[in-house]
């Protein structure tokens, strides 16, 4: 862990931005940032992870995986026409945005979260669309990242998705909060 | 550093029976040991409903840290362990997810001996 350097120096990306202007109506940097670095340290002091710290300069929780990293190659796959459609024609965020609102019509379709930290993935794909509160299931070890999350983006209030507590999975009923 | 426990047990009763028609599981198998990559890869499956004809497929998807060489690594000081795209494969389709497609993506902020596994699966 570099500690220090990257609550120091941490600066929001664009897609960390522009989740919190479109999510969470917050489109200032130094807001975004300094909410970053204060969940940050409130999480390190119990949960040391390299998932909360990072390596460098962006701290995991902030950034907005599921939309980056190719995973809008499932609904790519899933829905072959749309996929087809939107081939090779623009970039792989546009191309999320735009599967995502095509996804929409998808109701009832159960989607599921295993190791959701602090819901940054589970805002982005609620703000996109791609899912609702009624059919997202955010899973995690820790209440206190789950709970750090409504802190994050100021949603404990609004947000109404499920999230759950679950060493994933024992044998027993996970606690739903 | 610690790492995050997220895998113990056996599914005996997933989720009061719930399934799901997608999981996604972003950066979650390189916290864990071997043993522990097997039970989340083998209880995602489980908690994975399975397709009928006609219906949308359901599908495993997510990313992970890997091993860049030709052998997994074993970062015996974190107790993690680090597929190749040959080993996450196997894993994934040795659980029942066919079609698997392992992608491996360039990452600044991870080490020169590692790299991002995207991967998905269906069942």
């Amino acid at each position: 862990m570099q500690d220090g350097k990257g609550a120091k120096d941490y600066e929001p990306n664009e897609d960390t931005i522009a989740l919190f202007t479109r999510y969470g109506g917050v489109s200032s940097k130094q807001e975004i940032a300094e909410r970053g670095r204060r969940i940050r340290e409130k999480a390190l002091i119990s949960h040391p992870y390299r998932c909360i710290q990072g390596r460098y300069l962006s701290p995991p929780f902030l950034l907005t995986s599921v939309q980056s990293t190719g995973s809008w190659r499932p609904v790519w796959l899933i829905i072959p026409a749309i996929g087809n459609s939107l081939r090779g024609k623009t970039r792989r965020k546009e191309r999320w945005v735009k599967i995502s609102t095509a996804q929409k019509v998808q109701s009832g379709y159960q989607v599921l979260d295993i190791g959701c930290c602090m819901g940054t993935d589970a805002r982005v794909m609620l703000s996109d669309g791609f899912v609702t509160e009624d059919n997202f299931t955010g899973v995690d070890i820790c209440n206190d990242f789950i709970q750090l999350g409504y802190e994050l983006f100021e949603d404990k209030d609004r947000l109404h998705c499920k999230f759950m507590v679950r060493n994933i999975p024992s044998s027993c009923f996970p606690v739903l909060i | 550093m610690q790492v995050a426990d997220v895998v113990e047990g056996d599914i005996d009763v997933p989720f009061a029976g719930q399934t799901y028609d997608m999981i996604y599981c972003g950066s979650v198998f390189h916290l864990l040991d071997e043993a522990k990559c097997k039970k989340l890869a083998r209880n995602a499956s489980k908690l994975l409903a399975t397709s009928t004809k006609g219906e949308q497929k359901k599908v495993f998807f997510g990313k992970t840290v890997g091993s860049k060489l030709d052998s997994p690594l074993w970062k015996a000081e974190q107790l993690r362990y680090l597929h190749t795209k040959e080993t996450l494969r196997a894993l994934l389709e040795e659980v029942g997810l066919h079609d698997v497609t392992i992608t491996s993506m360039s990452h600044p902020e991870i080490p020169s001996d590692t790299t991002m596994l995207t991967f998905i699966g269906y069942k």
